[in-house]
């Protein structure tokens, strides 16, 4: 049953996109090539409207439906998708894992600035040698005094040097302990060491390592036995986040290669009269298409509060891998001209890379999907081996026993 | 759901036999009909039920998902996409009420004969009372068994569409075509030499082929997959079963994680194939903005899914899968020619690049 989006809707994202165009668009070239997003870029961001979509009045939010957050997500991500990361993993993922997850002291500290724009947060998450696999982190809180401790170093952190707060999952002191646990830590205390990690693309955003050198926690900074429900039901924010990021990057991809092929001549006309070229807007209309109308449901019953794991995954699934194809088409739209930095699009390949292995990987999210058809468990894999499948036993050749000199085989 | 059923017992006993020996049951066709199943959305007043575009296709995906039959699915389409949406919306009152009800009741077949090659079109030229029609028609579905069709031809600087009944004189039927797919349905070309038709023949004004052509086109790429829609849930359903069954030197198929992959691949392809179809169908309904950009859109991903799909599923079941009366190496066999009622994947491909360029 499809549910078309209505002109109320269309018209917010018109307008919403408009900001997005006139104010964060222009800043893109310079903050992808300088890194990071200009305090000019943070105002207009501001000023939209996008940090208080996802929140309600109370914490100084506009309580927007999903269809219209989906909306406003893809159309900053299609003017800047560093500064749409920076402004999403704040005011979306942070915000929620505070809302969601956290005390009422962690709430009134830290989200009305984070709705507002004031403090910039973040989801410390995974490490140096621990991604997929939360049971391998080594980050801890341990019992101190009145308080706790926290121990250890998150990698891979977006806004990690320019945020003010962090939302940190952490062991228990004892590593073998499965629960998990989040800490929320002011990233300007005493035992708080970030560095920049360079990248490929999101340039606007800041993304590196946290060092925690038992940093002092208060007690209400600490969520002993965080819910796993809970949990997965905040990081589908964070799939949520790369799949518009996506979607708003094939968007941009597809515009900016119908602009130059009709534009561009050769052969006496503009490229766009090659059926080799306008065959991949085809395809990248084709694909988005496809990638917008699960992505929009999934946002749509997310902010209902419906059950949308695998949709969500799904979306992530496609649309982050989508985005790269799309953004191929572009560079092969523009030739050799879309090799070079005065062109956006080399932009939009960099940056659409960054969705497909953020959060989870698509391979892992493959399969939760799969598994879950099949019924199997993953969480388990057993080890290497190729043999079995193969038909094969280690000690099939009993070589010792066998004569290879050839002198009485027939077998070359 | 009524529909699927009705598919699983009244048509999947008989597909394997009918595929083998390449006939084509006519009683099958009058008992869907008879069902209801051909005149869905016809109009209610004709022997129809009157659905909508959406109510359709839902109805033939549940249809769809009880069998494996894709011939029959093809010859549906010829003849409800073909036939009956250009007479029921381009027809005169008199030929609605004429044609329709044996058309819903699958008394009658019906068939779209279009030209596909422009070397030698259609031609009708006037003659006192109506029109004398010469031409071939070089590929139509259902035209072995069919009682009407709606044949295109060129009438001075335009087209025109009119209705010819299969014993109209001048009017002959081409040897069945031998296909390796789609063999419960028939095809075969369609030669007009001295055809007379009447005025009352002519569907709709005179230079109202395109029109007429432009519908059926519109319908096709709405509806035609619907069907396929229910055949791809099917074999999804039997890859995971087999995946979870299936052991070889003792090991699960559902341990190999590449095989999982595709499985999880799959079944995004049909989630994203039944929204875009479902906004295509909501299309046909509403005729928002950006519609026939939406109908080819939906046409090429959906074809391009369903290749995809049967494709994988078939390579996950295989060897089982190959053996001759599997339904998934008869959907393979089928493949080919889906895309019999429309225009090739890259003609598609440039409809929908003009509409977004605005070229053409």
């Amino acid at each position: 049953m499809h549910i078309p989006i209505c002109a109320a809707d269309q018209a917010f994202a018109r307008e919403f996109s408009v900001q997005c165009q006139e104010r964060i668009a222009p800043l893109a070239r310079a903050a992808d090539q300088r890194g990071g997003c200009s305090a000019e870029g943070w105002r207009a961001v501001v000023d939209s409207g996008y940090l208080r979509l996802f929140h309600a009045a109370e914490w100084g939010g506009t309580g927007a439906s999903g269809i219209r957050q989906a909306l406003a997500m893809e159309a900053l991500a299609q003017a800047c998708a560093g500064t749409f990361w920076t402004a999403s993993i704040s005011s979306i993922l942070c915000g929620k894992l505070l809302h969601d997850l956290c005390g009422p002291q962690q709430q009134a500290r830290w989200l009305p600035r984070i709705v507002a724009g004031e403090s910039l947060g973040c989801f410390a998450a995974t490490e140096r040698g621990a991604g997929s696999d939360p049971a391998s982190y080594h980050t801890t809180v341990q019992r101190s005094g009145g308080g706790y401790r926290l121990c250890g170093e998150k990698a891979r952190v977006s806004n990690a040097t320019t945020a003010d707060i962090a939302v940190v999952l952490a062991r228990r002191e004892t590593t073998h302990d499965p629960r998990l646990c989040y800490a929320v830590v002011d990233l300007h205390k005493p035992g708080v060491v970030r560095r920049e990690q360079p990248k490929l693309g999101l340039q606007a955003m800041s993304w590196g390592r946290l060092e925690f050198t038992e940093v002092e926690l208060g007690e209400e900074d600490v969520i002993l036995d965080a819910s796993i429900d809970q949990t997965l039901r905040v990081v589908e924010w964070g799939q949520l986040i790369q799949t518009m990021c996506a979607i708003g990057l094939a968007s941009a991809a597809l515009a900016a290669s119908r602009e130059y092929m009709l534009h561009r001549h050769a052969f006496g006309r503009p490229i766009a009269h090659l059926q080799a070229v306008h065959a991949r807007l085809a395809d990248m209309q084709a694909e988005l298409d496809a990638a917008r109308l699960l992505a929009f449901a999934a946002a749509r019953d997310k902010a209902e509060g419906l059950s949308v794991r695998e949709p969500i995954m799904m979306a992530k699934i496609y649309a982050t891998e989508m985005a790269v194809r799309s953004a191929d088409r572009a560079m092969r739209t523009f030739g050799g001209s879309g090799y070079a930095k005065d062109q956006i699009v080399e932009r939009i390949y960099r940056d659409s890379l960054a969705n497909v292995p953020a959060g989870l990987p698509t391979d892992r999210l493959r399969e939760f999907i799969a598994c879950a058809m099949v019924g199997a468990d993953p969480w388990v894999y057993p080890p290497f081996d190729w043999l079995t499948p193969a038909g094969l036993t280690l000690g099939d050749d009993d070589c010792e026993s066998v004569d290879f000199s050839g002198a009485t085989s027939g077998w070359p | 759901m009524q529909w699927h059923e009705m598919n699983h017992e009244q048509v999947e006993g008989s597909v394997v036999a009918r595929d083998l020996a390449a006939t084509w049951d006519g009683a099958l066709f009058h008992r869907l009909g008879a069902a209801g199943l051909l005149g869905l959305a016809a109009p209610r007043e004709h022997g129809g039920a009157g659905a909508t575009a959406q109510a359709l296709c839902a109805a033939m995906a549940g249809f769809g998902a009880g069998g494996s039959d894709a011939g029959l699915a093809l010859a549906w389409a010829a003849h409800t996409l073909g036939c009956m949406a250009p007479i029921a919306r381009l027809g005169s009152e008199a030929q609605r009420r004429r044609h329709l009800p044996g058309l819903c009741a699958g008394e009658r077949v019906g068939g779209w004969a279009h030209d596909d090659h422009t070397d030698a079109p259609t031609r009708a030229s006037r003659r006192a009372g109506g029109w004398r029609l010469d031409g071939r028609k070089v590929r139509v579905v259902n035209a072995p068994v069919g009682g009407l069709f709606v044949v295109t031809a060129i009438t001075g600087e335009t087209r025109s569409a009119f209705l010819v009944g299969r014993d109209t004189p001048g009017l002959s039927i081409g040897p069945r075509m031998a296909t390796s797919g789609m063999r419960t349905a028939t095809i075969s070309a369609l030669v007009l030499e001295g055809c007379e038709v009447d005025e009352q023949d002519l569907l709709g004004p005179e230079g109202a082929g395109g029109a007429t052509f432009r519908l059926v086109q519109r319908w096709e790429r709405g509806c035609m997959l619907a069907p396929w829609l229910g055949l791809l849930r099917g074999a999804l359903a039997r890859s995971v079963l087999h995946a979870r069954a299936h052991r070889e030197y003792g090991v699960a198929l559902a341990q190999s994680q590449s095989l999982r992959a595709r499985l999880a691949d799959m079944r995004i392809r049909l989630e994203l194939c039944e929204r875009l179809l479902a906004r295509a169908a909501w299309q046909l309904d509403h005729q928002g903005e950006d519609a026939d950009r939406d109908l080819a859109v939906a046409r090429l991903f959906v074809g391009e899914g369903v290749t995809a799909i049967v494709r994988a599923a078939a390579e996950i079941c295989a060897p089982q899968a190959l053996e001759l009366g599997h339904p998934l190496e008869r959907l393979l066999r089928d493949l080919p020619l889906v895309g019999l009622l429309g225009v090739r994947d890259d003609v598609l491909r440039s409809s929908i690049a003009g509409a977004l360029l605005g070229l053409g």
